[in-house]
C-alpha cells in the first residue's frame, strides 16, 4: 500500500437543526492513498456530504464534530483558524454539485483563478497569469485565453466545472475531495471531467475522495468504496470485488435496484420504504426495517464492522452466514 | 408484466416543430435567438411509449411543453388523437387538451400546491373535468391513491410533509385524475434515490396497464429509458440526430453523437480519456460537429436521414454503408 494521505477514525458529525442536536455522520472510519480514488457512495441522508464537509471543516456553526481526521498526521479537527486556512490553502481542495453556486458571478474566471494563485500561492500578477494558464489547459480547456477572460454566466456547466478543477489545482493539493461534482453535468461532459480526475490520481498523485448517489459511476473511477447508509459505512471493498460479491444485504439490493441498460428487467428490485430522515434512524442495524434478511438481533443491536477476506469489511450480523437465504439476496452482479 | 399492445394509430402526432426564443436583452446585451427545436418530428401510437433522451440545451423538455400546451410552437403541428391543437389560447382549447394528456415533472413541487391536501388536489382536477358528486369524486380519489401505493395518511397530508418518492407518487395521482390518455414525464424519475426510483419505475410499468398509458418520457438515462420505453428519439441542440426502437438504437447506434452518449455512460472499466472542450459552438449544418470525430466539410450542410432499417433512422451525413471506413463498430454498449 503506497503512502496513507488521509485516515478518518471514527468521524462523528451532529448537526443542529430546528434546536435539537441531529447525529448526521454516526462513527466513520476510512483511509485514502496518494494517488488513490476513494468511492463514499450513499443515498440522500446517508451522511455522505457531511462527512466529506467535516474533513473540510466546512460547516455551520453550532455543528458538534467527534473523532480523528488525520491529514498527512496533522488532525484538522484540533487545528486553529490560521492554521486551518493554511491546510487548506496547501494541502486540500473540495469541488462542490453545482459549479455555479460555487463560483463569483462577478469576477471573470481568470482573476478567480488569478486571486487564488496570488493569495495562496504569493505568485505576482504575470506568473499568476502564465500558471492561470497552464491549469486552465491541464482541464483540456483548448481556447483557455478566452476562457480567463469569460464570465461565469458565459460559460456551460461543464466548461464552469473545468474551471472550478483548475482553482482548486491552484492549491497544488495533497486531497481532493469532489462532492457529486459531475451528478449536475450532461452524461457526456461528465466522462470528460471523470478523465480529468484520473490523471491528476495517475499522474499527480492526488488523493481524492469521490462522493456520489450512483454505484456505477463511482465504480469508473475509484479503486475502492466505501458504502454509506444512515450516517454509517455499512460496507467497503475495493470496487471490482464490491460488484461481484456484496457482502451487506443494502449493497446489494441497490446494486439490483437499478435498471440495467443491457436488458430490460420483467419487474425491478425495488428496495421497500426509503432511506430513514435525519432524526428518524432506527436503533440496531439502520437498514432492519427495509432489509430481506433481518432477524431479532438486527432490530436490537448495532452491527459492528467484521473484516470481509480478503480486503474491506462489512457491518451485518448476517454477512458470514452461508445458507441459501443470505446467499440469494447477496448474489451480487447479475 | 406483459407488453401494452400499440393499435398502430398515431395518439401523438408531431410534425417539423421548430420553437424560437427570442433574446432578451442582458445588462445591455442583445442576447441572440436560441432556436431550442428545430424540426422535430415522431409519432406515438396508442399504447406505445417513447423516451426522448439528450442533454442539457437539446430541447427535449421544450418538447413536452408544447406536447401539453404550456409552450406554443413557432412553427410545425402537433396532433393528440388525430386533433392539431389550434393554440387559440381558449380555456376550452386547454381543458380538452388535458383531457388527452397530463404531464409529471422532476419536481413535483411545480405540480402541487404547497398549501393544498393531496386529497385535494386530486378532487379539484376531478371537478375541474367531470360531473361527479362529491361522492364519486371521494371514491375515486381513493382508487388513484391506491393505484400509486398510498394511504389514508398521505392523502391529507400536505406536499411537504412527505418523502420525494410519495410526493411523486402523489404527482401521478393528480395527472392520472384528468383520466388522460398520454402521460409525458419529464424527468419524473431523475430526483428520486436508486432504492426509491425503482418502486416508481415499476409503478409506471404497473398504471401503463392498468389505465392503458401511453407515455412520453424524456430523460437523460438512457437505462431508465430501456426499463420503460419501446422506442427512442435522441436529440442534441433541438434536433434529432436518431431515432428508432429502443433495442435497435443500443445495440446499434448509427449517429456519432448516439456513440459519445453509450460510449459515457459510467461503469466499472469504461475508458477515460481526456478530451479538449472550447467555447465556441456550431452554427448551421450538424449541430454534433464540433465535437465529433468523424466530421468534415460536408457537416457544415444540414445533414440527411439516412434509413437504417424501416424504423430506426440517423441524420449523419456519414452512415453510406459502401464507405468501409466509416463501418459503425459492432456494440457500444457495456
Amino acid at each position: 500500500m503506497s503512502e496513507l494521505l488521509l485516515e478518518v477514525r471514527d468521524l462523528r458529525t451532529d448537526l443542529p437543526v430546528e434546536g435539537r442536536m441531529l447525529p448526521v455522520v454516526r462513527g466513520v472510519t476510512l483511509t485514502v492513498a496518494r494517488g488513490e480514488v476513494l468511492g463514499v457512495v450513499g443515498e440522500s441522508g446517508s451522511g455522505k456530504s457531511v462527512t466529506a464537509r467535516s474533513i473540510m471543516r466546512l460547516l455551520p456553526s453550532g455543528t458538534r464534530v467527534q473523532g480523528e481526521v488525520l491529514l498527512g498526521g496533522v488532525d484538522v479537527l484540533t487545528l486553529d483558524a490560521a492554521a486551518l486556512r493554511r491546510v487548506r490553502a496547501r494541502e486540500m481542495a473540495m469541488i462542490f454539485q453545482d459549479p455555479r453556486a460555487s463560483i463569483n458571478p462577478v469576477k471573470t474566471c481568470g482573476a478567480q483563478i488569478m486571486e487564488v494563485l496570488r493569495v495562496d500561492r504569493g505568485l505576482d500578477r504575470d506568473a499568476a497569469r502564465a500558471r492561470a494558464l497552464e491549469l486552465l489547459e491541464q482541464v483540456s480547456i483548448s481556447d483557455p485565453a478566452r476562457v480567463m477572460d469569460a464570465y461565469p454566466t458565459e460559460l456551460s456547466g461543464g466548461m464552469l466545472q473545468r474551471v472550478l478543477i483548475a482553482i482548486a489545482l491552484a492549491v497544488e493539493p495533497a486531497l481532493m475531495i469532489a462532492d457529486e461534482a459531475t451528478t449536475s453535468l450532461d452524461v457526456t461532459v461528465q466522462a470528460d471531467i471523470l478523465a480529468i480526475l484520473e490523471r491528476l490520481r495517475s499522474e499527480e498523485q492526488i488523493g481524492l475522495v469521490f462522493i456520489t448517489h450512483d454505484l456505477e459511476l463511482a465504480a469508473a473511477l475509484c479503486d475502492r468504496i466505501v458504502v454509506m447508509y444512515a450516517g454509517r459505512v455499512v460496507e467497503e471493498q475495493p470496487t471490482a470485488a464490491l460488484f461481484a460479491a456484496p457482502r451487506h444485504p443494502y449493497t446489494a439490493r441497490l446494486l439490483a435496484a437499478r435498471p440495467d441498460i443491457r436488458a430490460r428487467q420483467e419487474r425491478l428490485q425495488a428496495i421497500p420504504g426509503r432511506p430513514p430522515a435525519l432524526g428518524e434512524i432506527p436503533a440496531g442495524c439502520p437498514f432492519h426495517p427495509r432489509c430481506p434478511l433481518a432477524i431479532e438481533t438486527c432490530v436490537t443491536e448495532q452491527p459492528a464492522a467484521r473484516p470481509i477476506d480478503p480486503e474491506g469489511h462489512a457491518a451485518c450480523h448476517r454477512m458470514d452466514e452461508t445458507t441459501a437465504e443470505v446467499r440469494a439476496v447477496l448474489g451480487g452482479e447479475r | 408484466m406483459s407488453e401494452p399492445v400499440a393499435d398502430g394509430r398515431a395518439l401523438v402526432e408531431v410534425r417539423d416543430l421548430h420553437k424560437v426564443f427570442q433574446g432578451r436583452r442582458v445588462f445591455g446585451k442583445q442576447a441572440e435567438d436560441v432556436h431550442a427545436v428545430q424540426g422535430v418530428s415522431f409519432s406515438v401510437p396508442a399504447g406505445g411509449s417513447l423516451g426522448i433522451v439528450g442533454e442539457s440545451g437539446s430541447g427535449k423538455t421544450t418538447v413536452a411543453r408544447m406536447l401539453v400546451g404550456s409552450e406554443r410552437p413557432t412553427s410545425g403541428s402537433v396532433l393528440l388523437a388525430g386533433q392539431e391543437i389550434a393554440w387559440s389560447g381558449a380555456k376550452s382549447e386547454r381543458l380538452r387538451q388535458s383531457r388527452v394528456v397530463q404531464m409529471v415533472f422532476q419536481d413535483p413541487y411545480t405540480s402541487l400546491d404547497p398549501r393544498q391536501s393531496l386529497r385535494a388536489a386530486v378532487d379539484e382536477v376531478q371537478r375541474v373535468h367531470f360531473a361527479r358528486d362529491r361522492a364519486a369524486r371521494r371514491a375515486r380519489t381513493t382508487e388513484l391513491f391506491e393505484a400509486v401505493g398510498l394511504g389514508a395518511r398521505e392523502m391529507r397530508a400536505l406536499p411537504r410533509e412527505l418523502s420525494g418518492g410519495q410526493r411523486q407518487r402523489a404527482a401521478i395521482a393528480r395527472a392520472l385524475a384528468a383520466e388522460p390518455r398520454v402521460v409525458v414525464l419529464d424527468e419524473a424519475l431523475s430526483a428520486l434515490d436508486v432504492s426509491v426510483q425503482a418502486q416508481i419505475l415499476n409503478l409506471l410499468a404497473d398504471l401503463r396497464e392498468q389505465f392503458e398509458l401511453t407515455y412520453v418520457l424524456i430523460s437523460h438515462d438512457l437505462a431508465v429509458v430501456r426499463q420503460l420505453s419501446n422506442d427512442v428519439l435522441v436529440m442534441y441542440r433541438g434536433q434529432v440526430m436518431e431515432s428508432g426502437p429502443i433495442e435497435s438504437v443500443l445495440a446499434a447506434p448509427a449517429h456519432p453523437y448516439t456513440q459519445r452518449l453509450l460510449a459515457s455512460i459510467p461503469r466499472a472499466g469504461m475508458p477515460l480519456r481526456q478530451r479538449s472542450a472550447r467555447v465556441t459552438e456550431a452554427s448551421g449544418g450538424c449541430p454534433f460537429r464540433t465535437r465529433c470525430p468523424r466530421a468534415d466539410e460536408r457537416c457544415a450542410e444540414p445533414p440527411p436521414a439516412y434509413a437504417l432499417s424501416p424504423t430506426h433512422s440517423a441524420h449523419c451525413w456519414h452512415l453510406d454503408p459502401d464507405d468501409a471506413a466509416e463501418a459503425v463498430p459492432a456494440s457500444y454498449l457495456p
